[in-house]
């Protein structure tokens, strides 16, 4: 069967020959994310779930970014309490304030995501991480959660919506230009539940 | 680049020899280079010409709501924010920086600078780049997601109106639910900071560098 790039990476994530648009799989994951706002509502149901060691001490990635350095007393305790889970843990991939930034620009400078990788963060734009050709979505912090124990994840297929764009660019036309005249022309639920595949 | 405005479940490109530069020596694990069949099935493919697409302004209070510069009339901003995930990287700062060169933040506008990570607010400096910013009355905050989702390092108050390259302009996303987040590129921000309404950087006389 011939397949897209996000079949063919949830394919071999799943240990099958071949998935469908619509199939249920359980994937393998490669890098899980989690922030200073959703990780520590992960790590409660982590704790809750009775766990004591996460699935990979060197592929769970935890960043203080969204509130920190940290903006009040709620977020000092959000950052507080990932810190120590992170120190518990033996998190490599947990960055202080000062050695951090942004996750979805930190992650691929730091070459934590790489391409074909299958990655899961609880942030929504997780997906930022396509552009270097890997699979990546967005999830909740209870999924989260569930990766933090076991490395894996369940997936529906998704279908592909392909996006062929040509011609040069206008001046100061850029990647932000395009996306967002995209989702212009196809609407905020334009591609509901479908991998968008962009290609020239 | 914010899929999930589409409700999309991932948006996806073939890595190619960009890709192969940006990754190689950085990565930590290896990597794959994967790329869909000739034969694939889609649910539908759409094509767009590049070459008609200018600069996009997405108006209150959804990404979709999007206009050519050349149609957004006159919208006076209190705020511009240059920064988060979608448009925090060095490349993103060149450009700002480019449109900002000689000029000075209009008084009625508060810019907000934030550079993505620690690398890349190093870099900046080290170019020269925080000069410019802040010999136009920027003020560079240290990396943070702080603003985009109302969260501190900018909060607008009600009424206040907002451009920014950050990725969702929902009401309220800001700060105060009768503020306005309206959505562009690091050279329209930079440029509407300048001229203290949204306009476009060809307004300043900033020539576009060739390739």
């Amino acid at each position: 069967m011939e397949m897209t790039i996000t079949q063919k990476i949830l394919a071999d994530h799943a240990g099958l020959e071949e998935v469908h648009p619509g199939q249920l799989i359980n994937a393998k994951v490669d890098i899980a994310l989690g922030n200073d706002i959703t990780a520590p509502i992960s790590i409660e149901k982590f704790r809750e779930a009775g766990a004591k060691k996460v699935f990979d001490k060197d592929r769970l990635v935890l960043i203080p970014d969204h509130f920190a350095p940290n903006k009040d007393i709620k977020s000092a305790e959000n950052c507080k309490l990932m810190r120590e889970f992170a120190l518990e843990q033996e998190i490599t991939e947990y960055y202080e304030v000062g050695q951090a930034g942004i996750e979805h620009a930190l992650l691929p400078e730091q070459g934590i995501v790489v391409p074909g990788d299958l990655v899961v963060g609880a942030d929504s734009h997780t997906c930022t991480y396509g552009a270097l050709g890997a699979f990546s979505t967005g999830v909740g912090s209870t999924d989260l959660a569930a990766v933090m124990i076991t490395g894996e994840l369940w997936f529906k297929v998704p279908e592909t919506i392909k996006l062929v764009y040509s011609g040069r660019l206008n001046p100061w036309v850029g990647g932000k230009d395009i996306v967002l005249y995209t989702i212009g022309k196809m609407g905020v639920d334009g591609a509901l539940y479908a991998s968008m595949e962009f290609t020239s | 680049m914010p899929q999930w405005s589409l409700r999309a479940k991932n948006g996806i490109f073939y890595p190619d020899d960009i890709t192969e530069q940006y990754v190689n020596g950085r990565a930590k694990r290896k990597y794959r280079f994967y790329e869909s069949d000739k034969g694939a099935q889609y649910k539908d493919i759409k094509e767009f010409d590049a070459s008609k697409i200018e600069p996009q302004v997405a108006f209150p209070h959804l990404p979709s709501n999007t206009k050519g510069i050349s149609d957004v009339g006159t919208v006076f901003v209190d705020q511009a924010v240059i920064g988060s995930c979608t448009n925090g990287r060095l490349d993103d700062l060149r450009t700002a920086a480019r449109v900002l060169k000689g000029h000075k933040t209009s008084s009625n506008v508060k810019l907000i600078i934030i550079p993505a990570t620690q690398m890349i607010y190093r870099q900046a400096m080290k170019e020269g780049l925080f000069d410019i910013f802040l010999d136009a009355g920027a003020v560079i905050s240290p990396p943070t997601c702080g603003p985009c989702l109302g969260g501190y390092m900018g909060v607008l108050a009600k009424g206040e109106k907002a451009i920014a390259t950050t990725n969702r302009n929902f009401v309220g996303r800001m700060g105060h639910p009768e503020s306005e987040v309206y959505l562009s590129n690091p050279a329209v921000a930079a440029a509407s900071a300048v001229l203290g309404r949204i306009g476009s950087p060809e307004e300043l006389g900033t020539i576009f560098p060739s390739p």
